[in-house]
């Protein structure tokens, strides 16, 4: 019966040489293996969509201001003068540039924030202080005309709604399941609401919520964020961005 | 134990506990940041709060899963009891940490908007009556704030206030709050699949913590001995001389507590509850070290006499009786109260002699 003893720990007491012999190429193998582990689990994350939010670098653009339904501003495409490029215009935080551009609606002017950009899309986020500035040497008129709003007709279009500034480069994931409270906060506040569906080309496509009467659909879409929908309603063109004018009732879960 | 209590206290082996354990969670932060900025870069590059907010859940969720892997581990092998021993810290380490990734949500997913970020977490995100549409990030608030009552009052101290049983009522909560952060992971990321081994990592632990549970529960069910209620109050324990020497047997009796008998200093004899006061460790597998009846777990002491810490210390526990008949040695199954003594039996002196202790 006399068999050696097993080591017995007591913490207060010396530690038995037998367990710092068993401890101590355990413990290198477990922290080594944090680093490990912590490498390849973050290795694995899937890239970030390719969308840029570019936070602390000033843009400032000119164009032709239009605040409903939502902020936007319209500009001479800087690389192809032949064409008008639609801006939206959103506040600091997960609020509407509504408030701060009011004032200055159908005007030319200036606008500083930073650049938000995914695909075609740019958008301008500018500082609660405000950074609407009047504009001279801009013909409204020369912008305004070549807006070339126009109908596209009925159509029924199943996606995902998104709040558009954290889907255009604020967040990544700015879409989906893990998104959807942030995105639910951000239509709140007013952020223009978007519906990012798969075309007949099998590409994604943007199309900006509008109610039945032509108004921002933030809030009234906000609880639908993330969440499969398809809507039957009217496209409309206006400057380079198309609108979703939702039907009465037009908005179902999917 | 139990005598002024001091925040920690500091000794060579929990220091080195503790080194070792923040070397792991930062080496893990560290290189999930710097592999993910490496992969992914330019417009392509996420956002270093996200990385920030999964490197420290992930981390969180693996110590978790240790933590519950300790308990069954050193059942089933004691040389992980050390381990044991100092988990308060790992339990302290892992909130810590998992506060990090839930500030990090509530600022980055809830702030800056119109609603209270606090108020938003419960409100925005999902919908209650929809099983498919469970907001996942109320999981993790509810296991965030468990997680917080449970390192809140981890120390000896609100053990002591407490008392030991609903001390351990509260600290069991670990388990629902494990099944709510699994079910956090399920209805949140695993939707998205943000990244590729989160459905391996969510496996893999939910495997090793029932798989251990279940078995050191399988090993532990069988106590050295077990006899039902409606023998004689004199329960048989067996040849004394099978006792190894400063150890026990345990001896289950039908009734809550098992019964732990040592042999001691060669050729005495006593038996006392298996139940440590500290936070229920198992007597009987523990030793006798100078003269004292030494839990397995944190080293409570009791004097075999009569089942009371010796001073300053006041833990008790229950004491029982012994006779022999022979070499047969019996306990009666009658518990006397706490720190009640009782003669210790001396056997008539055994062929193996001396302690070794
Ligand atoms: C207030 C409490 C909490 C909130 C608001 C919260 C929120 C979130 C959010 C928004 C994500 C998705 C992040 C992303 O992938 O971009 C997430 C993922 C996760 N959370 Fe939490 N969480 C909370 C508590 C916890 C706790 C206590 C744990 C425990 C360890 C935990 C573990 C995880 C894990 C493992 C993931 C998956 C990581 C990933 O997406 O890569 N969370 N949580
Ligand atoms: S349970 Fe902690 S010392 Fe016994």
């Amino acid at each position: 019966m006399s068999k050696p003893e097993p080591p017995f720990f007591v913490g207060y007491l010396p530690t038995p040489q037998a367990l710092a012999r068993f401890y101590q190429p355990l413990v290198l193998v477990l922290v080594v293996g944090c680093a490990m582990l912590g490498y390849w689990l973050g290795a694995q994350q899937k890239p970030g969509a390719p969308a840029v939010w570019a936070v602390g670098a000033a843009t400032t653009m000119s164009g032709v201001l239009q605040v409903d339904p939502y902020p936007v501003l319209h500009r001479v495409h800087p690389e192809d003068p032949a064409r008008i490029e639609s801006v939206l215009l959103v506040r600091q935080g997960k609020f509407a540039a509504t408030g701060l551009a009011r004032e200055l609606d159908g005007k030319a002017v200036d606008v500083t924030g930073a650049r938000i950009s995914r695909g075609g899309w740019t958008m301008l986020e500018v500082s609660s202080g405000g950074s609407f500035a009047p504009a001279d040497g801009i013909e409204i008129k020369a912008i305004t005309d070549r807006l070339g709003t126009e109908s596209l007709g009925k159509i029924v279009l199943a996606g995902e709604i998104v709040d558009s500034k954290c889907f255009l480069g604020v967040m990544k994931p700015g879409a989906g399941a893990i998104h959807k409270s942030c995105a639910e906060v951000c239509l709140l506040g007013g952020i223009p609401s978007m519906l990012v569906a798969k075309a007949s080309d099998d590409r994604k496509y943007g199309y900006i919520l509008v109610r039945p009467d032509g108004t921002s659909a933030s809030t009234l879409t906000a609880k639908l964020a993330g969440e499969a929908v398809r809507i039957t309603g009217e496209l409309e063109r206006r400057g380079d961005l198309l609108y979703l004018r939702m039907a009465e009732n037009g908005l179902e879960r999917i | 134990m139990s005598q002024g209590y001091v925040p920690v206290n500091w000794k060579r082996s929990k220091q080195v506990y503790d080194l070792c354990l923040w070397a792991g969670i930062l080496l893990y932060v560290a290189a999930f940041i710097v592999v993910t900025n490496t992969l992914y870069r330019g417009d392509q590059a996420l956002p270093l709060l996200t990385v920030l907010l999964r490197a420290t859940s992930t981390c969180a969720f693996v110590m978790l899963t240790l933590i519950l892997c300790i308990g069954p581990l050193a059942r089933l092998d004691r040389r992980f009891l050390p381990l044991l021993y100092n988990r308060r810290h790992f339990g302290v380490s892992m909130f810590v940490v998992a506060l990090v990734h839930g500030l990090l949500a509530v600022y980055w997913y809830h702030s800056f908007g119109p609603v209270n970020p606090l108020v938003s977490v419960f409100t925005s995100g999902g919908d209650y009556r929809s099983v498919t549409d469970i907001p996942f990030e109320v999981l993790g608030a509810v296991a965030l704030m468990i997680l917080f009552v449970l390192a809140a009052t981890s120390h000896d101290y609100w053990n002591a206030t407490l008392g030991g049983p609903l001390w351990k009522a509260i600290h069991l909560c670990v388990y629902p709050a494990y099944a709510l952060i699994v079910l956090h992971i399920v209805f949140g990321a695993l939707q998205q699949d943000a990244t590729g081994l989160m459905p391996w990592m969510v496996m893999v632990s939910v495997g090793l913590v029932g798989g251990l549970h279940v078995s050191a529960a399988l090993t532990r069910s069988g106590a050295d001995r077990q006899v039902s209620s409606d023998e004689s109050q004199w329960v048989p324990v067996g040849n004394y001389r099978d006792i190894p020497d400063n150890r026990a047997v345990t001896i289950d009796v039908d009734t809550d507590e098992r019964i732990a008998v040592f042999r001691y200093s060669g050729n005495r004899l006593c038996a006392v509850s298996n139940v440590c006061q500290h936070q229920n460790g198992p007597l009987g597998e523990g030793r006798v070290i100078d003269g004292f009846i030494t839990c397995p777990w944190h080293g409570y002491q009791y004097r075999p006499e009569d089942g009371c810490s010796p001073p300053p210390f006041t833990e008790k526990i229950r004491t029982y009786r012994l006779k022999l008949e022979g070499d047969r040695l019996f306990v009666d199954a009658e518990p006397l109260p706490e720190g009640t003594p009782r003669p210790v039996l001396e056997a008539p002196g055994t062929a193996d002699g001396q302690s070794n202790g």
